[in-house]
């Protein structure tokens, strides 16, 4: 028995970067809600309670500090995105059929884990900066809110300047995504390939892949980069007691 | 045992066009120190520096023969803080943030858990350890703070204002604990304060810092020679008769509202006023030799500071 036999044989990997681009759009969005819970505890509660200085007249320094807290943050992610990815991944290969599921998902697999990695790190920086900024949970749920779901809806804007758009690190991941399973491509060969009825679907395929083909994602790396060096740089500055 | 516990040498702090510290040069050797001066003089700045907590601008030093910059995990190993303000980590009961501290000094779990129940028995904790901290009053969380500077065995112990907020009675056996970590455990404890009364009763050495900069250090003993004889004593009756007998000596008297009597003597002891008093059959109810001493000292060695001249002592 052959695998995938319903579909033809060079949209198989085509299929496993839809299963693993549909996976990152869920567990992106599970681990930001994750994250608003665990934000307002990571390094505000610290600050508030000066624990910093407890921290750090140990032997201890502000990098063991950063440490153990993107120990916390990596936990989550790893619990929420890449374990089950993973564990998905494992248990689908322990039961397939036969050698073509590892061949034909292993590429969609290290995009994912790819993509996995950019989030994990963007994430991280985006938590422990904005953690960082204020002293009280009521001060940092709203910066939280406003740099995931408020910059994410004025990224999304059709008239939003690009400059605008790349601060937002919801909508840059969003476009890193796009880039990194190259969505554009399943689009239009699904288009082109699959004998659908609905030509307006197959239309709709096509227009839609093209149009993502010309989108050039440099601005939200960049973006994404300029993000994770601010976090960090306001991270860095608030780690002293005070 | 060490001849120096902390050294610095030009140790100096700047945050942007304000100096905190300048050139501070200082052997201090062990035993109980107090640290005075008066509000914003680099007290706090001095001990940050000391426990790498703020980064110096200039100079540098070593606490207990560990650099504080090359040997920056080294230099913290032995020494437990007691910051000024309310510290700790939130959501934990007392027992538990004692035994976490001791852990974060590198103390297995089980050691850790056992030397926080001796050390919060010591500084007083009774159930209230199995208490949130948060929910701790001033003079509680004050006996948590000492308890957490203390639970690794620390060989210096710095404790920034740690009667603050404490009652009466509860000020009393901390400074009891305080000045009994050097006499019978051998931990030597620098403590910052701007009680004059506390320094001077549990402390065998002084540090005064003025505008950043170390005006005065010296043993105790040293500095209340260095100052003016008085002697402060308290009539059993006759007190018209003390102060004619003692004018009449040549010694200036002054009359306190409290009815005792301020004698300045040129002696470096009561005893020569004790024998005028034996020899004119009066005796006196209390007599107390340099009381405010260093308190006066402080005051004379903030105006010195003022001058332009005036550099560090060490």
């Amino acid at each position: 028995m052959r695998a995938c036999p319903a579909l033809p044989r060079h949209l198989h990997r085509r299929t496993f970067t839809g299963v693993f681009w549909l996976h990152s759009f869920l567990a992106l969005g599970f681990s930001l809600i994750a994250l608003s819970v665990v934000v307002p505890r990571l390094i505000t509660r610290d600050r508030a309670s000066n624990a910093l200085t407890i921290y750090l007249s140990r032997p201890l320094t502000s990098f063991d500090y950063l440490l153990g807290k993107l120990g916390i943050i990596l936990g989550i992610l790893v619990l929420m995105w890449t374990g089950p990815l993973l564990l998905g991944w494992l248990l689908s290969m322990a039961f397939a059929p036969d050698s073509d599921f590892f061949v034909y998902s292993f590429l969609p697999l290290s995009r994912a884990l790819l993509f996995n990695l950019i989030a994990l790190v963007t994430l991280a920086a985006v938590a422990m900066g904005v953690s960082a900024l204020g002293k009280t949970a009521r001060a940092v749920v709203p910066i939280w809110m406003a740099a995931w779901i408020v910059a994410g809806m004025i990224a999304s804007l059709p008239t939003t300047p690009d400059v605008v758009r790349a601060a937002s690190f919801s909508r840059n991941l969003e476009e890193v995504r796009q880039d990194i399973f190259r969505v554009d491509e399943i689009l239009i060969k699904a288009g082109e390939t699959l004998p659908l009825v609905d030509r307006g679907l197959t239309k709709n395929m096509l227009s839609l892949g093209q149009r993502e083909s010309k989108r050039s994602a440099t601005g939200a790396y960049i973006g994404l980069a300029a993000i994770v060096v601010v976090s960090s740089f306001v991270f860095s500055r608030k780690l002293r007691p005070e | 045992m060490r001849d120096v516990i902390i050294e610095a040498k030009g140790l100096g702090k700047t945050y942007g066009s304000q100096r905190a510290l300048a050139d501070v040069n200082i052997a201090v050797p062990p035993g109980t120190i107090g640290l005075l001066g008066p509000n914003g003089a680099g007290k706090t700045t001095f001990i940050k520096c000391l426990l790498n907590l703020e980064t110096p601008t200039t100079g540098n030093a070593t606490v207990l023969g560990c650099e504080i910059r090359a040997q920056n995990r080294a230099s913290r190993e032995r020494v437990g803080y007691s910051p000024e303000q309310d510290c700790h980590v939130p959501g934990m009961v007392g027992c538990e943030y004692v035994t976490y501290c001791g852990q974060l000094s590198g103390m297995s779990f089980q050691r850790a858990r056992q030397r926080a129940h001796e050390i919060l028995d010591l500084v007083g904790m009774g159930q209230e350890r199995y208490r949130s901290v948060d929910t701790y009053s001033t003079g509680m969380k004050q006996r948590v703070k000492l308890a957490q500077a203390l639970v690794h065995d620390p060989e210096l112990v710095i404790l920034d204002e740690p009667t603050n907020g404490l009652d009466a009675s509860g000020r009393e056996s901390i400074l009891q604990l305080i000045g009994s970590l050097w006499k019978q455990l051998g931990v030597s404890v620098m403590i910052s304060s701007h009680l004059l009364h506390d320094v001077e009763r549990i402390c065998d050495r002084v540090i005064i810092i003025a505008d950043g900069r170390v005006i005065e250090h010296d043993s105790m003993e040293a500095l209340k020679n260095r100052h003016r004889r008085i002697v402060e004593l308290a009539p059993s009756s006759e007190a018209e008769r003390f102060t004619i007998v003692l004018k009449n000596a040549g010694l200036p008297v002054e009359r306190l509202s409290n009815g005792r009597l301020r004698v300045e003597t040129p002696s470096e002891s009561a005893e020569p006023i004790l024998s005028l008093m034996r020899q004119h059959n009066l005796p006196p109810a209390e007599i107390v030799a340099n009381p405010n001493a260093l308190h006066e000292l402080f005051l004379k060695s903030l105006a010195a500071s003022k001058t332009p001249q005036n550099g560090n002592a060490a």
